[in-house]
């Protein structure tokens, strides 16, 4: 029954073009992530190169500096920042000998970015603040971090914004990061992290589009009749359906998340995960590696398509209506983004950091203080996230196989 | 009889005016609706008419929900003011407008009344193409209204409604009606792809990588390929709604 | 009034749907009788202007449908067999919608619209939504709308589908007194329906029109004979295989077999009288064994 409701989906014509839509977004998405603005490479004669070949030269530049950011690596940056920066070729008026200077720049840069983060304010970045600071500066890397922590914490504007226990959960969080941290080549995470939220926002919406019919299409088709009237019409019938849907969302987000991480990181490289996620979101909180931010994503991004998708189901089960179901992951997933961008309320906030759609651009959630105090324990607002979509995914299953099976046919 | 009427009555004897009938004044009247009828029938209802009378029979509430739309856009664009609402928004919320269309031009498919249609007086092609027009007339006047309104209460130039107005809104259009009188012509893909374009079209505005590569030349082709289509989208639709059967063997 | 058709064939890819098809109708009702797969809803498509012949010609008094257009749809009333409407609307609504795109109008459309539900028997019922008929109802107003422009050609798909049994008498009653002053052709699979108010029978097979006539001209020139005997349950199966049965019924003394032969079939045959559905299943019918063969 479950390889017939499978095939029913597929044998739609539209359902394969949804495929082919699911392709396109797959390849595109790659391309873009592997040739981000960022990964490029200057070679010794000024030129960027763009490409899988520049991701990799900029790699083994990185990667020589990599290890562990103690003080005397940090001032060393600082020095030799400095040095580049007092060649004739970076203080001249001419681009191509800056972009030459650049070029000697290009080991150091990601360790550059870090010291810009620590030494800037807490809600600025000034790209050229590594170029003010001396070696004896690096004294204050690591502890700069915690001390403008607390400097935007005590700001009259975020008195009221975070409680007490908030704001000493945030500090605790800082103080446990583990130094001196660990440094290697992250820019090809980076463009992989940030491209992933279009892979999982489209995923979550075609995938919705896919199962939309699983249930809509037997009363569409006139089919309920015969289906109800079959001897497992109500039973194994209506969960085999409730099964196709979750093998496809499975099957299918894997295979094209998997295949994502292939196209992208197999071209730049894995290097990198067992870095902390400091070295790219500096001002997080939370003390895990880059390798477990991606396991959070990938399963982050997996539980947000299960629950949409369970979400669709129902109201094509409800309702009768593809077309109804067909709106609720682009509502469920675009209409959010407005409301937390143009929201000035903290309730608003607190309300939005709770919906679906954070689930597929865990990323961003990972950069931002989403704070929840359940019975006196503070804990950001990925935790409840994941406890509380998989509560609500599992809740779903049963709810559609009643709903389904109790249906009548007027 | 009262007083009056025996006066009325003694007078008109009295001058020897002719008594009427009130059986003849029915039959009169009888002949006189059987004329009119007669004549009406003879006559088909002009194009006009019907164009007014499909209008009567749309369901209203779908301009209501145009409305909605528009002074939703107009309310996020006011209150905020902001270059980032005005991108995101626009786009999403102005094929969301056009999505609104879909189940009326959807109607006849969806409850497979096409067959009756075809053999009427007025072809399916007249039809759709009153629809069309009745659309266009509605959508015409509501967006005139916001864009006038708007413009009064926002800042937004003509680049700005020709980018985030325009070129979604016959993208868009151009999605609906084409799947319209495809061989697919499911109401679940049109509604599918317009909202996929939806969020293909919010990544490439909020993206600035992408926005940026995009210049004015290029944005011109697109707003000139787009209306060049919805105008061969808005012909195919009428071209094939009479040809809806052909192509279909039927099993009796 | 004369609807012509010459040679009117159609083809889609490799299968030929109607295959030269010749008729001259007038007014009266023709039955167009046919199993499935026969060509009849195609031909009536096509008379309906629905779908454009692969070759041959209908002309209606002298000219083609197809450039007389609109004028030729004026005088058309047509009843498909899969009837769709606007679930929303009303019985009321739905018939002046279909008068509008008939090109009737307003006032007209009123007054047809209310004796039309007279007299189909809806009246009570005009401002129910159409959602909430059942099928003998829907079918009524199907019905409804194909006589709303009072047309002089009424091409009507299985008409009686879902009707009970007092409706389709008061359906065929309405047709027989319709038909005086129109063409009416009407496809069905009950025989009964067109038996007794068809002035002509179109018996359609294969896209072809094996043959055409009165009731009881068909019935008269059948070269076979229908016997009724009874059988053992054993003998039943040879039987089947050897004749075509129109009726097999369960007795006591066994199996009641009605049978189209030429030659009395055993010794206890006994000669009934034909009927119209004996002549269907002598065109069209089939013996035990045969492929795709009921029994």
């Amino acid at each position: 029954m479950l390889f017939y409701e499978v095939k029913k989906i597929f044998s739609r014509v539209v359902n394969k073009v949804v495929l082919v839509l699911l392709a396109i977004v797959l390849l595109f998405a790659s391309v873009m992530a592997i040739r981000e603005n960022e990964n490029y490479w200057v070679n010794e004669t000024g030129e960027s190169e763009y490409g899988i070949h520049a991701v990799r030269k900029l790699a083994k530049a990185q990667h020589e500096w990599a290890g562990t950011l103690t003080e005397q690596c940090i001032a060393e940056v600082i020095q030799e920042n400095a040095r580049i920066r007092n060649t004739p070729e970076a203080q001249s008026e001419d681009i191509q000998q800056q972009n030459i200077a650049y070029s000697w720049r290009q080991g150091i840069e990601g360790i550059r970015d870090v010291i810009n983060s620590s030494f800037c304010a807490f809600q600025e970045y000034d790209y050229y603040k590594a170029d003010t600071l001396t070696a004896a500066d690096a004294a204050d890397f690591y502890s700069n971090r915690t001390a403008h922590l607390e400097e935007w914490l005590s700001n009259e504007e975020n008195t009221d914004r975070y409680s007490d226990a908030e704001k000493q959960f945030l500090l605790e969080q800082y103080q446990k990061m583990e130094i001196p941290l660990k440094y290697d080549f992250v820019r090809n995470w980076d463009s992989f992290f940030q491209w992933s939220v279009t892979i999982q926002m489209f995923l979550a919406m075609l995938l919705g589009f896919l199962v939309s019919g699983i249930f809509s299409g037997e009363a569409q088709t006139k089919a309920d009749a015969v289906f109800y009237a079959a001897q497992y019409g109500r039973s194994k019938g209506v969960r085999a359906k409730v099964l196709a849907g979750f093998c496809i969302v499975t099957v299918l987000y894997w295979v094209v998340f998997l295949l994502y991480t292939l196209f992208v990181l197999g071209c730049t490289g894995f290097i990198g995960a067992d870095c902390m996620i400091q070295i790219m979101h500096w001002k997080s909180f939370y003390n895990i590696t880059i390798g477990q931010e991606y396991l959070l994503l990938a399963v982050g991004g997996y539980i947000g398509c299960l629950f949409l998708s369970a979400l669709t189901m129902l109201v094509s089960a409800k309702t009768n209506s593809t077309v109804l179901a067909v709106l609720v992951p682009f509502v469920a997933i675009f209409i959010p983004n407005f409301i937390y961008n143009q929201s000035t309320s903290l309730l608003a906030d607190k309300i939005v950091g709770l919906l679906p759609d954070q689930l597929l651009q865990l990323n961003s959630v990972l950069c931002r203080f989403s704070l929840y105090s359940i019975g006196g324990t503070v804990v950001g607002s990925i935790s409840i996230l994941f406890v509380l979509y998989t509560v609500l995914t599992l809740v779903l299953q049963p709810v559609l196989y009643t709903v389904f099976r109790k249906k009548e046919v007027r | 009889m009262t007083r009056l009427e025996e006066q009325i009555r003694i007078w008109r004897e009295q001058e020897h005016l002719p008594v009427v009938r009130e059986t003849q004044i029915q039959h009169t009247v009888e002949r006189a609706k059987q004329a009119f009828y007669e004549r009406e029938r003879a006559q088909p209802c002009t194009y006009l008419s019907f164009v007014l009378l499909q209008a009567r029979f749309m369901r209203k509430s779908w301009w209501v929900a145009q409305l909605a739309v528009l002074a939703a856009l107009w309310f996020g664009l006011y209150t905020m003011q902001d270059a980032d609402f005005l991108r995101r928004g626009s786009g999403v919320l102005i094929s969301t407008f056009v999505i609104l269309m879909v189940p009326e031009l959807w109607k006849n498919v969806r409850t497979q009344s096409t067959e009756v249609e075809s053999a009427s007086y007025f072809t399916l092609r007249q039809v759709y193409a009153a629809r069309l027009t009745v659309f266009a007339t509605v959508d015409l006047l509501l967006l005139s209204l916001f864009l006038a309104v708007t413009t009064m209460t926002v800042s937004l130039t003509l680049w700005d409604i020709l980018i985030q107005f325009v070129i979604p809104f016959h993208v868009t259009c151009c999605i609906c009606l084409r799947v319209l009188c495809s061989r697919l012509c499911s109401e679940y893909f049109a509604v599918a792809l317009s909202l996929f374009w939806s969020a293909v079209w919010m990544w490439i505005v909020m993206n600035e990588t992408i926005y940026t590569m995009i210049s004015k030349p290029i944005w011109i082709a697109l707003l000139v390929i787009s209306a060049v289509y919805l105008v061969y989208a808005v012909r195919r639709v009428l071209q094939s709604a009479n040809q809806s059967w052909e192509g279909n063997l039927i099993w009796n | 009034m004369e609807l012509k058709l010459a040679q009117l064939t159609k083809t889609f890819g490799d299968m030929t749907a109607v295959d030269a098809v010749s008729y001259t109708m007038r007014n009266g009702v023709y039955g167009l009788l046919g199993v499935n797969g026969a060509g009849k809803t195609t031909l009536m498509r096509m008379i309906c202007t629905l779908m454009k012949p692969t070759d041959g010609v209908i002309t209606w008094n002298g000219r083609d449908i197809w450039s007389l257009d609109g004028e030729y749809r004026r005088v058309l009333g047509y009843l498909p067999q899969e009837f769709g409407f606007y679930p929303d609307f009303s019985a009321e609504e739905y018939l002046l919608y279909i008068a509008s795109i008939k090109g009737l109008r307003p006032a007209v459309a009123k007054q047809r619209v209310n004796e039309l539900l007279h007299t189909v028997g809806m009246e009570q019922v005009r401002k129910k939504k159409m959602k909430k008929f059942s099928g003998g109802m829907k079918r009524r107003i199907g019905i409804a709308q194909a006589m709303l422009n009072d047309p002089q050609i009424l091409i009507l798909d299985e008409p009686t589908a879902g009707l009970d049994p007092n409706e389709r008498i008061r359906f065929r009653n309405l047709i027989s007194e319709l038909s005086e002053q129109r063409l009416v052709l009407l496809s069905t699979h009950i025989v009964s329906d067109v038996e007794y108010i068809a002035n002509d029978i179109l018996l359609m097979k294969e896209g072809r029109i094996a043959c055409s006539g009165a009731p009881q001209q068909l019935i008269a020139d059948m070269p076979i004979h229908v016997w009724r005997c009874t059988v053992t349950k054993q003998e039943e199966a040879a039987y089947t295989r050897q004749y075509k049965i129109a009726n097999m019924k369960l007795t006591v003394g066994g199996t009641e077999l009605r049978i189209l032969s030429e030659q009395q079939p055993c010794a206890q045959a006994v000669q009934e009288a034909a009927t119209l559905e004996d002549v269907f299943l002598y065109h069209f019918g089939e013996t035990g064994g045969e492929n795709n063969a009921v029994l």
